[in-house]
This record gives structure tokens, sequence and C-alpha cells, in this order.
């Protein structure tokens, strides 16, 4: 009887961590859904402010082809975290992402000359950014 | 975890990667159509991103 007890609280436990990992998972899908809409009102702003004559071709052209390594970059992290359930992966995505938006911001955005366009931009990386802070702390539980 | 339940990133990022390979096209006609990367992702939907980047590769630096 003693022992049967002790195998139920310790199936219980396990079960406890599971479940906490698993909310630990789908939280970090959702925060990277967020990740994805941010990165989509980075595209939309850079595409009107270049359909609008503020951006030249060049900068436009440099800046859509970050923007494709941003994307292949969240698919590693959706990869790690919605699928393969990867705490250490996913951490490894987060940094990878992080590391892709540091280009956007010193091979794309820094060859803006128009402050306004400039500014709104910065502000969506840095909206980017934040999303992507969050699931590195949520994954790392601090 | 439901699967289901979880709005899927890419749902977002493979249409993302779309239009940002149609707005360097529109600079670089000598890239293949959206519609070929389309085509030779097959029914794979994750690797259009991969596939859109290989073309892209062709312009160099």
């Amino acid at each position: 009887m003693y022992k049967r007890s002790r195998i139920l609280i310790g199936l219980l436990c396990l079960s406890l961590v599971l479940v906490g990992c698993e909310d630990k998972f789908r939280k970090a899908a959702q925060l990277s859904k967020d990740f994805s809409v941010a990165v989509k009102t980075i595209q939309q702003a850079e595409i009107s402010a270049h359909d609008s004559g503020t951006l030249d071709d060049q900068t436009h052209v440099d800046i859509q082809r970050i923007l494709i390594d941003v994307a292949l970059s969240g698919k590693e992290l959706d990869n790690a975290i919605r699928v393969a359930h990867s705490q250490p992966n996913a951490i490894v995505s987060v940094k990878a992402a992080l590391d892709t938006l540091d280009r956007l911001q010193s091979e794309g955005l820094v060859k803006i000359s128009d402050s306004a366009t400039k500014q709104k931009l910065d502000i969506a990386v840095a909206s980017a950014r934040a999303v992507l802070g969050s699931i590195s702390a949520l994954l790392e539980g601090k | 975890m439901n699967e289901v339940a979880i709005a899927n990133l890419l749902s977002v990022l493979v249409p993302l990667g779309i239009r940002a390979y149609n707005e360097i096209r529109a600079n670089h006609s000598d890239l293949k159509p959206i519609e070929d990367i389309l085509a030779s992702a097959d029914a794979d939907w994750d690797s259009v991103l991969d596939n859109a980047k290989a073309e892209l590769n062709k312009l160099g630096k």
C-alpha cells in the first residue's frame, strides 16, 4: 500500500513537471507568433517607405533580403519550440534570430537617411527584439 | 501540445518571405518568378523560404 502511494506520488510529480514544460512551450509558441507579427510590421513599414520614395531601391532590396534571413531564423525557432519542444535548441534559435535583427539594423536600417522612417523601423525592430527577450526569459526561467 | 490550438508562426513568416522575394525580384528580373519557387517547394510549405534564399544567393552578397 505504502509502495503504491509512493509510485502514485511519483507519477503525479512527473505529470506536473510535464504539464509545466508543455505550458512553457505553449507560451513560447504564442510569443513566437508575436515575433512573426512584429517582423511583418517591420516589412510593411519598410515597403511603405520605399513606395513613398523615402528609401532607395538598393537599400530596399538589402533590407528585404535580410528579412528573409529573419524569417528563416523564425522557422528554426518554430521548429525548436512547436515541433521539437527542445529548450536548448529554442535558446540557440532565439540568439540566432537576435543576430539577424542586429544585421537588419547594422546592414540595412543604418543606410536609411530619412530620420522619421528610420525611427519608425527602429521601434518596430525593438519590438521584435523585446518579444525574443521575453521568449528567452521564459525558456531560461528568469 | 495541441498543434491546432497554437497558431503557427510560419503562417506569417512564409507569406512575409514570399512578399520579400517579390519585392527583390521587382529590382532583379533575372530571378526566377515566385511561382517557380513555390512549385519547386511542392507541398512542403516549410521549404519555400529555403528555396527563395537559394535563388537569392545567385545575386551574390
